[in-house]
């Protein structure tokens, strides 16, 4: 499956726990649509998310993050893993 | 119920679902958990609580905004974090229904210190008045009955101030009074009252709805008077986007996406409360948002259940918070029906639980809820509600009253007949807890619908006359004595010409308010009725009554003579009658002033003291406590007892603000203290009080004399115009006075205006208009000074007219001559005009001698400066006329009399005298200070010192306090190593020595 990472310009009120529950409200909701929000990274100040993902097209990884929460990326972007 | 409940754990009650305690996303809770946006403003409170407690006096802090803005939340915030600290945080909260609910929010804070303290511990602290607080929390003691024609109020203050300061000094205390906007008059009176003077380790902190329309009278100028200098308000501003978006993802469990971050905020605008609605109607699965808030919560309220709606109708209709009982007795529902409809009103986070009672989450829902009652169907429950009341009143909670209540539900249930009952009932009530003002508007609506409803006398078991004169009683106790005087006169018009008994009675209470209204004229007249009705036999106190009334008018007016007779005879009657004491303090007050006035001062100053002791001892009418003080004050002061008078205002002051009586007597005291340290030469003083005094009241008598002394306090400091402007100004309200203590400063001030002015023309009208005044009643304490500056104004008149001043003057003479007394005030200023129109260096120098006798350095200095121009006429006058000159000099420039001042360095020019201030006076004593400071150094005792100055020790030990603190030391022994050190003692030429 390709990996996406998104980019969350400024995702406004974010605090580390919110962020983290958004998180977990992806992980409840996409088993359904066979994809996996591997990690995310975040900034408090700017309200800058990044988050990895692993899913079958950009589509379905936006999809899960909408029916989630609602927060949907401003960029996604197919990346390849570096070794 | 505040947060002192919060502090002991949450009461959550049989509604609280499992729902609203569950954590995470899912959007369950209607609040943020952390309170977003408020970081600033809490350091900024934590502060200055702290900084006040430091203060050991109690500070104001006023948290205001509009509603929703999250005062309460900050409240609540800023208590848990003041508790964690160790600081005591009792809440009390005013209702929309406040005026109908007197001291509600008062009751709600002892009741919350009894559960935090017990009510044992509360009784001690409350010290000797305790039981009073039984008047609001019945658990605190049984007051006794109130009698209408009393003045008990002050009692409950001390109580509640004791219990403050006493509990403050265990731990400091934070009171806070929310949503002040609503505060009933009674409650807002007790609060100015501490405002402006508790002492203790104190802060009340105030919640204000700034957007409250319309806003109640006055609102605006109360607290601009509540919240003074070093007082805080503290306006919470709406949250910015970004704060609000922190709040919503802490309500959410997630931050929002976009689109609801920009619906909410567009909405909400960054008011929190709005927020939370938003998200909760949103949740409620309504999609499309209502634009307005007021849609946004109806539409809140039509997503629940019909038989939620009703409960939550029925408890809009209660008000903020109804008692679960009571709300189960006024709805169709019960049992589980019931049960279910609270649990999802407290479910949606319409409804709250607290204890046994259910709250409206927010004062706006209950609002928008009570707004949607159709007109039928807001009568027909306040009916239901008034039929539960009333079967059982005890529905409204423990120990509430239930009057007020009852008389508003069967009013708005359009049942004039329960309605007047009621309104009597809840009159009576209020009268007892002392919430006379609310009591008065109770009593108008019994009036009111006395009219209306049939047999209204045999309903209430009272005939109209004496529910009109309980209200008039009741409007005087509440400040409004012109309201009074209507209402009694009502009365007396309703009296047949057969029953004197009543109708002198209703005369005597209406002498009582017309002089009450400043209309001293009307009430002499109305007392006059009232002892030609009033029989003689048996004696009682109606009688004594009316006789002691007569005698006081008659005092005022000047007729000391007459007063005396009546008095005396009161005095009689009231020896014979079991309940007498009062009325003979009374009676003493006036004989006091009688005899003082027609030159038996010692006896007249004995009669004073023994009224205040009455009057103390009897602790009924405790404003003639204030009115032996401040006769006392006037004899001495027009006898030229100076420094005993200033003793006796400043004590004057002292009592009544712990009486808590500065509404209606504190300004007369400070403007009586402000007139004496005037002469005394303590301007800075003076100025102070005259300042506390315009903040404490603007209306009547005392604007004019609060005018009158600043206006003289100015003509002294030399600033002419601003002294005739406010000179004028009391003038203009001087029309109906004829009591001559009053009208003779005024015009002498106004003549004296004018002269420095070079206005003849102004001179000649108010010596004129003055004369016819006072005329009336010649006594020489008032007359005489007048005719002395009317004297002057001729004097000074271009061309001058000496034959027209002669004869004044001799006429003023011979009454300061024949006046059995020597040495008044007036005499000194017949001495003075004298000078003025003869010249010469003999009267000049008796002037000065005298006013220095009296104590009065700024007269004294004048006299000094034209006796030196005087001994300037010849050679051999000189080296002497630079000695007074320096006199002149050194007072002008040390009290700060810029007029004099320049008359004196102008002098100095023209006659070439190389005269300077004496040495400087860097410790700013005065001249009887300095004199005390050598008695002390001689080694006198306070007392010996006093019998050598002929002033009372007390004086001395003042002097000697302001001379410690001066001097800057603490004990008497470095005062005199530091007053050698320094020079203090060497003689200083020219310096008033009269040892």
């Amino acid at each position: 499956m390709p990996l996406f990472m998104d980019v969350h310009e400024k995702v406004e009120g974010l605090t580390a726990e919110a962020v983290g529950n958004a998180h977990k409200a992806d992980l409840a909701v996409q088993g359904a649509y066979g994809v996996d929000y591997k990690q995310y990274w975040f900034d408090e100040g700017t309200g800058k998310v990044f988050c990895l993902v692993d899913a079958p097209d950009a589509e379905t990884a936006s999809r899960v993050h909408r029916e989630a929460h609602g927060l949907v990326a401003d960029e996604l972007v197919q990346v390849e893993e570096g070794h | 119920m505040g947060i002192v409940d919060a502090a002991a754990g949450p009461d959550r009650g049989p509604y609280c679902s499992a729902m609203s305690t569950a954590a995470g996303a899912g959007g369950s809770r209607s609040a943020s958990r952390h309170l977003v946006g408020r970081d600033e403003v809490l350091a900024r409170l934590e502060a200055l609580v702290e900084q006040t407690v430091a203060g050991h006096r109690l500070g104001t802090v006023l948290v205001e905004g509009p509603a929703g803005i999250g005062k309460t939340r900050v409240v609540t915030e800023l208590a848990s974090r003041l508790e964690a600290r160790g600081v005591a945080v009792v809440v009390g909260h005013c209702v929309a229904e406040g005026e109908l609910l007197p001291y509600a929010p008062v009751a709600e804070l002892l009741a919350g210190l009894v559960r935090r303290e017990g009510a044992a511990a509360v009784q001690r602290a409350a010290g000797p008045a305790a039981a009073e607080l039984g008047r609001l929390l019945p658990a605190l003691g049984d007051p006794g009955p109130v009698e209408l024609d009393t003045m008990r109020s002050p009692r409950l203050f001390q109580a509640l101030s004791s219990l403050l300061q006493n509990l403050s000094f265990e731990q400091p205390l934070v009171v806070v009074v929310e949503d002040v906007h609503w505060a009933d008059t009674s409650t807002r009176e007790l609060l100015a009252l501490l405002a402006r003077q508790q002492q203790g380790d104190l802060v009340l902190l105030l919640t204000l709805r700034t957007d409250e329309s319309p806003a109640r009278a006055g609102l605006s100028r109360y607290l601009a008077e509540l919240v003074r200098r070093g007082d805080h308000r503290v306006v919470l501003q709406p949250l910015s986007r970004e704060q609000q978006a922190h709040q919503i993802s802490d309500i959410l469990g997630v931050p929002p996406h976009r689109q609801l971050l920009d619906d909410v905020f567009t909405r909400a605008e960054g008011n929190p409360f709005f927020a939370e609605e938003v998200l909760a109607l949103s949740q409620q699965g309504d999609e499309g948002l209502p634009a307005t808030v007021r849609d946004l919560l109806v539409a809140r309220l039509e997503a629940l259940s019909p038989a939620t709606q009703q409960v939550v109708r029925t408890a809009s209709v209660v008000g903020r918070t109804s008692p679960h009982r009571l709300l189960a007795a006024a709805v169709d529902l019960s049992g589980e029906r019931l049960d279910d409809a609270l649990r999802s009103a407290v479910d949606a986070h319409v409804l709250e639980v607290e204890g046994d009672a259910l709250a409206f989450r927010h004062a706006l829902l209950q609002e928008a809820v009570a707004a949607t009652l159709l007109p039928g169907e807001e009568a027909r429950t306040h009916r239901r509600i008034a039929e539960a009341l009333a079967a059982d009143p005890a529905l409204a909670g423990p120990g509430a009253r239930v009057a007020g209540r009852l008389a508003r539900h069967w009013s708005e249930a359009g049942d004039a007949s329960r309605a007047l009952s009621a309104s009597l009932a809840a009159a009576q009530e209020a009268a007892e807890a002392l919430a006379f003002a609310e009591s008065l508007a109770h009593h108008e609506q019994a009036l009111r619908l006395f009219d209306v409803v049939p047999d209204a006398e045999e309903l209430l078991g009272m005939p109209r006359v004496a529910l009109l004169s309980s209200a008039a009683g009741v409007a005087q106790l509440a400040g409004h004595p012109e309201r009074a005087v209507e209402l009694v006169r009502d009365a007396i018009a309703l009296v047949g010409p057969d029953d004197v008994e009543q109708l002198g009675w209703l005369h005597e209470r209406l002498g009582r308010y017309l002089w009450l209204s400043a209309d001293t004229g009307r009430a002499l007249e109305a007392y006059r009725r009232g002892v030609e009705l009033v029989p003689e036999e048996p004696a009682s106190r109606r009688r004594a009554a009316v006789l002691s009334g007569l005698s006081q008018m008659l005092m005022l007016s000047g007729r000391y003579g007459e007063s005396e007779q009546l008095a005396r005879e009161a005095i009689t009657v009231a020896a014979q009658i079991p309940d007498g004491r009062t009325v003979e303090g009374h009676a003493r007050n006036n004989l006091g002033v009688d005899l003082a006035s027609t030159g038996r001062l010692e006896e007249g100053v004995a009669e004073l003291q023994a009224a205040r002791r009455i009057a103390e001892e009897q602790f009924d009418d405790i404003d003639d406590i204030s009115r032996a003080l401040v006769n006392l004050y006037s004899v001495l002061y027009f006898h030229g007892r100076l420094d005993e008078a200033a003793d006796v205002a400043l004590e004057n002051v002292r009592v009544t603000e712990s009486l808590g009586l500065q509404r209606g007597r504190g300004v007369w005291g400070r403007c009586d203290a402000a007139q004496v340290l005037l002469l005394l030469a303590r301007w800075d003083e003076a100025g102070q009080l005259l300042e506390d005094a315009r903040e404490l009241g603007r209306q009547g008598i005392d604007l004019y004399r609060t005018d009158l002394v600043e206006g003289q306090l100015w003509l002294r400091r030399g600033d002419v115009a601003r002294a005739q402007a406010l000179l004028e100004s009391a003038e203009t309200a001087a029309g109906r006075l004829i009591d001559p203590h009053l009208l003779s400063p005024l015009y002498v001030g106004l003549v004296q205006s004018a002269v420095a002015r070079g206005d003849d023309e102004s001179a000649s009208r108010w010596s004129e208009e003055g004369l016819r005044r006072l005329q009336q009643v010649p006594h020489p304490a008032h007359l005489a000074p007048l005719l002395a500056a009317v004297a002057t104004a001729h004097v000074r008149a271009a061309p001058p007219r000496p034959d027209a001043a002669r004869e004044l003057l001799s006429t003023a003479r011979a009454m300061v001559e024949e006046f059995a007394v020597r040495g008044i005030l007036a005499e000194a200023e017949v001495v003075t005009a004298t000078a003025e129109l003869s010249g010469g260096v003999g009267p000049w120098r008796a002037a000065a001698e005298t006013w220095e006798h009296v104590g009065d350095p700024f007269r004294a200095a004048y006299a000094h400066l034209r006796l030196a121009e005087e001994l300037l006429a010849s050679t051999e006058g000189r080296p002497e006329a630079a000695e007074h000159l320096r006199t002149a000099l050194t007072t002008a420039r040390q009290v700060g009399a810029q007029g004099l001042l320049r008359q004196a360095e102008d002098l100095g020019r023209r006659s070439r005298l190389r005269v300077e201030a004496a040495p400087d006076n860097p410790y700013r004593l005065t001249s009887r200070e300095a004199e005390v400071l050598r008695l002390v150094a001689d080694g006198l005792t306070d007392r010996a010192i006093g019998g050598r100055l002929f002033i009372s020790h007390r004086t001395v030990e003042r002097h000697v306090s302001n001379l410690l603190s001066k001097l800057d030391v603490d004990r008497r022994s470095e005062l005199v190593a530091t007053a050698h050190r320094e020079g203090l003692l060497d003689p200083v030429m020219g310096s008033p020595d009269i040892r």
